[in-house]
């Protein structure tokens, strides 16, 4: 897709004209000027999906002098060296006592009103953007053991300086950043400070955020919407008004970023994170099980109920907004959260028979972070000025040209001779990654998703790891000599968005002869030193087994296939949007995606098995089910296809071109509207995405749920568009 | 030469009143009709809705991965490999077909040259790839002594070649192992 940097500087100029040209149409699209739909009416959008092949817009037109391609010009790189600038660790949010917001966090929806700005209409809204009255409000709120003890109060705003930054480390393991100088948000020292029109991170800074949460604990997440009133002044493309989804929380619905529970800039929306082991209502009930469990601060547990086979580790969180996913997860609105609990301390040191004792460190009794590391793997691209670019030029997905670990363009890292423990995030729009290390040792993967596997898996390689799947590894630095630099290496080539083109072998990814410049090498580990304390970490043998779901009947089964050939039957303005990509439900038509039609709703408390089928084999797609962890009982249909790195519980689940998946969840504990969809986020954009609903747990829940319309100004409600005859 | 770029979006403002209302449709065109359709299953049922075309090929698995210095033994190989190869299709967009590759190693086994202890191999590895009349495939696999932790694995690599062709469908060469050593 990338033009290489030898090309003649006529060739260049020509693609970065279509480029500019093309940004010229994205960011009308952004700035509401013009629908997608106005755009297929001109003929620029085709029946393909493919931006019109017109000279001086598409980037794969024929040249007046030759040439058969353009391709998108190469991001600059402003004389940076890879491996050149250190890997900064994430930025771990500040907790604080509920107490300290202003205003309380309330059961209900804040209504309050506030004058609204002109440029969002005027009049007065709400402070709080979440829909109001009961089927909105926290569920459990007011029960004693759900009540936030906890807060974290977040923006998000423009890229800017940070003056905060907190890595929880000290900075001798963390590449000798010295916490207190400024961070500028930058993808490197050598290339320019990104505009706040580009970047939109939580609280405007880098490096990307990190909650630490424990079960057991209440998690009142608040969240400022501070992006700018005029939806014009978003950069180009992206949009101003936000839903944050705990990917992959069990929360209440009005907790999950409910893709159509979307709030404006002005206002706030408290999200409240119980932080409950799935099963609490019927399993493990007295919270008599110790392996059920939140780490206390003396070093001990404070039991739980619920199911400590639901144990989850590694989330994140991200924007979630309708049709603009892909755009505003890849400005920024993308952070990470660590869950710990009985199991997964957070403290290599504590033998108690329940704790893993995984990589982590030692001082404090839960929570360490020396040894446990968090990486964001993002590919992005710049243009010529240094600023962050995105190009929705076709809806196979966009790829960046770049690689970049925790925002730093190809950095280095200082480790020690001993474990560590990696939770490793695909945060890119449409790029999959496989990993290897450069020598091709072994590594341990010990989670899949947000969830500890039944027993580690070693690799010397792993899988494909799709957009917002997660991969917890264990990479054991002892082997090497103090001096040795070894890297993470990105096997998996790219032609476009739409699948991994070549997985290629370690030697081809090495030989620099991929033209795909994501491919590679792109992140290295520099082992400093030996450590100064004896590695007391572990890899048990066995880690989480599955819940045994053998004994619950199976209520219901469906089908859902993933392809190109959308219909759009509905037509509400809100809800619905248009694209080549849909979803068949139960042998009914694929359609485009309206979050006012409810696909399915499984019954309160009951267990299903959901086929997800891939509708073409040309292309993949990560899908994603949000609410409760699923187990892979069969690939293409058999069980033996399952591979031992799958066989844990997930909240992801790939297709692979051509294939099909199928899974078992339950449904219970909690009520309300939830999502399906791709997690290609250009793919979910255009409009591969469903509503799911638990809406049968009784008052105040009805069946079929309303569906919210948010305006500045409030939310009203709407009756679904559309109710598919197997959804009940 | 700024000024002298004009803004496609406006031009396109101004005249797409005077242009012609298509039929809004995102049609995969043909996929459809060779596709079958998903029902909806009485049990796990396989269903794969782009045209694949599978097939599982035992391989023998001959070679050594030689001593590293110190403890590290050389180790000689001997097994089965099975590999799995699907060809899939892709008629909505009619780019060329991909193979995905399932390497199994679970059956090879290993003898320390040395010690004679048993080692143990227990990867798999899935793979996609353009699909060729032949491809050479390497895979980095780790082993490790029978009752040793598994942070000592090590790893070697595993190369073999697939072969395709429309009349004998795919078929797998002798599975090499050698040191892996790509630095």
């Amino acid at each position: 897709m990338y033009l290489s940097t030898n090309v003649s500087p006529a060739l260049l100029r020509e693609a970065e004209k279509a480029r500019r040209n093309r940004l010229e149409i994205v960011q009308a699209l952004s700035h509401g000027q013009v629908s997608r739909r106005e755009l297929i009416k001109w003929g620029l959008f085709t029946s393909g999906g493919l931006l019109a092949f017109k000279h001086g817009l598409s980037p794969f037109v024929g040249k007046a002098w030759g040439s058969d391609e353009v391709g998108l010009p190469p991001s600059p790189l402003f004389s940076a060296k890879p491996f050149e600038q250190p890997m900064e660790r994430f930025d771990v949010l500040p907790r604080l006592p509920v107490s300290a917001l202003n205003p309380l966090p309330t059961r209900l929806a804040n209504t309050t009103l506030q004058p609204v700005p002109a440029a969002l209409g005027g009049g007065y809204g709400p402070i709080e953007g979440r829909p109001p009255g009961e089927i909105w409000a926290h569920q459990g709120f007011d029960l004693p053991q759900f009540k936030p003890q906890v807060a974290y109060e977040v923006t998000q705003e423009g890229g800017k300086e940070s003056n905060s930054y907190r890595p929880e480390v000290p900075p001798r393991l963390n590449c000798g950043i010295d916490p207190t100088e400024p961070v500028e948000p930058y993808f490197c020292p050598r290339m320019p400070i990104q505009s706040p029109l580009k970047f939109w991170t939580f609280n405007g800074t880098f490096p990307p955020k990190l909650v630490l949460g424990r079960y057991g604990e209440p998690i009142l997440f608040r969240h400022h919407n501070r992006l700018p009133f005029d939806q014009t002044r978003n950069g180009g493309f992206g949009i101003h008004t936000i839903t944050t989804h705990e990917h992959n929380g069990h929360h209440g619905a009005e907790n999950d970023g409910f893709t159509g529970a979307f709030f404006f800039p002005g206002q706030f929306y408290d999200y409240h994170w119980p932080m409950v082991l799935a099963g609490f209502k019927t399993i493990n009930t007295g919270a008599t099980d110790p392996k059920a469990g939140s780490p206390n601060d003396s070093g001990g547990i404070t039991r739980i109920p619920g199911d400590w086979r639901e144990t989850m580790s590694t989330h994140w969180f991200h924007d979630h907004m309708f049709s603009f996913t892909s755009h505003n997860v890849y400005k920024g609105i993308a952070a990470m959260f660590n869950i710990y609990s009985a199991l997964d301390r957070g403290n290599e040191a504590i033998n108690d028979g329940v704790n893993l004792r995984l990589p982590s460190g030692t001082a404090k009794s839960w929570g360490n972070l020396d040894y446990d590391v968090n990486l964001m793997l993002a590919d992005k691209a710049w243009d010529q000025d240094g600023q962050l670019l995105f190009d929705i030029f076709n809806f196979d997905g966009f790829l960046g040209d770049q690689m970049t670990v925790n925002l730093v363009w190809k950095p280095f890292f200082d480790v020690e001779r001993r474990k560590y423990r990696f939770r490793i995030l695909n945060g890119s729009v449409a790029r999959f990654f496989k990993l290897a290390l450069s020598d091709g040792s072994p590594m341990i993967q010990i989670a899949n998703d947000g969830n500890l596997l039944p027993r580690p898996v070693v690799l010397g390689e792993l899988d494909e790891l799709g957009i917002a799947e997660r991969y917890d590894i264990v990479i054991d630095f002892s082997r090497y000599r103090n001096g040795t630099k070894v890297h993470l290496v990105n096997l998996a080539e790219h032609d476009n968005g739409r699948r991994v083109a070549k997985d290629l072998t370690l030697a081809e990814a090495l030989s620099g002869e991929s033209g795909d410049p994501c491919v590679g090498r792109f992140l290295e580990f520099r082992v400093v030193r030996d450590p100064p304390q004896t590695d007391v970490s572990q890899v048990p043998l066995t880690l989480i087994p599955n819940p045994d779901l053998s004994k619950i009947p199976v209520a219901r089964e469906r089908v859902f296939e993933f392809g190109r050939g959308a219909k759009k039957t509905t037509n509400n303005p809100v809800s619905s949007f248009f694209g080549p990509w849909g979803i068949g439900t139960d042998d009914g038509d694929k359609l485009a995606a309206d979050f006012g039609r409810v696909s399915a709703a499984p019954r309160f408390g009951t267990r299903e098995i959901w086929t997800l089928v891939n509708g073409g084999g040309g292309w993949d797609h990560p899908v994603h089910i949000h609410f409760e962890e699923g187990q892979v009982l069969a690939r293409d249909g058999s069980a033996a296809n399952v591979p031992p790195w799958e066989k844990g519980r997930k909240d992801v689940y790939r297709l692979r071109p051509g294939g099909s998946i199928t899974i078992t969840m339950q449904f219970r504990d909690w009520g309300g509207m939830f999502m399906e969809h791709c997690h290609n986020t250009v793919h979910e954009d255009n409009a591969m995405l469903l509503r799911w609903e638990i809406d049968d747990s009784g008052s105040p829940f009805l069946r079929p749920l309303p569906t919210p319309i948010p305006t500045p100004q409030g939310v009203t409600f709407q009756s679904p568009t559309d109710v598919l005859p197997t959804a009940l | 030469m700024k000024n002298m770029h004009r803004p496609w979006i406006a031009g396109l403002l101004s005249f797409s009143t005077a242009l012609v209302v298509g039929m809004l449709g995102w049609g995969s065109g043909h996929a459809r009709d060779v596709r079958p359709r998903a029902t909806v299953p009485a049990g796990p049922v396989p269903v794969n809705a782009a045209p694949v075309v599978g097939s599982v090929v035992a391989a023998t698995v001959s070679g050594a991965v030689s001593s590293s210095g110190g403890p590290a033994e050389a180790v000689v190989f001997s097994g089965q490999a099975s590999i799995s190869g699907k060809v899939i299709h892709d008629p909505d967009f009619g780019t060329p077909p991909v193979i995905e590759i399932i390497v199994d190693l679970s059956k090879v086994s290993g003898v320390g040259l040395r010690s004679r202890k048993a080692y143990l191999v227990s990867t798999q590895a899935v793979l996609h790839r353009p699909l060729l009349a032949f491809d050479s495939v390497e895979v980095s696999f780790p082993f490790v002594a029978e009752g040793e932790d598994m942070l000592r694995a090590r790893s070697g690599l595993a190369s073999f070649g697939i072969q395709f062709s429309a009349a004998g469908g795919i078929t797998a060469s002798r599975v090499i192992i050698t040191d892996n050593r790509p630095h």
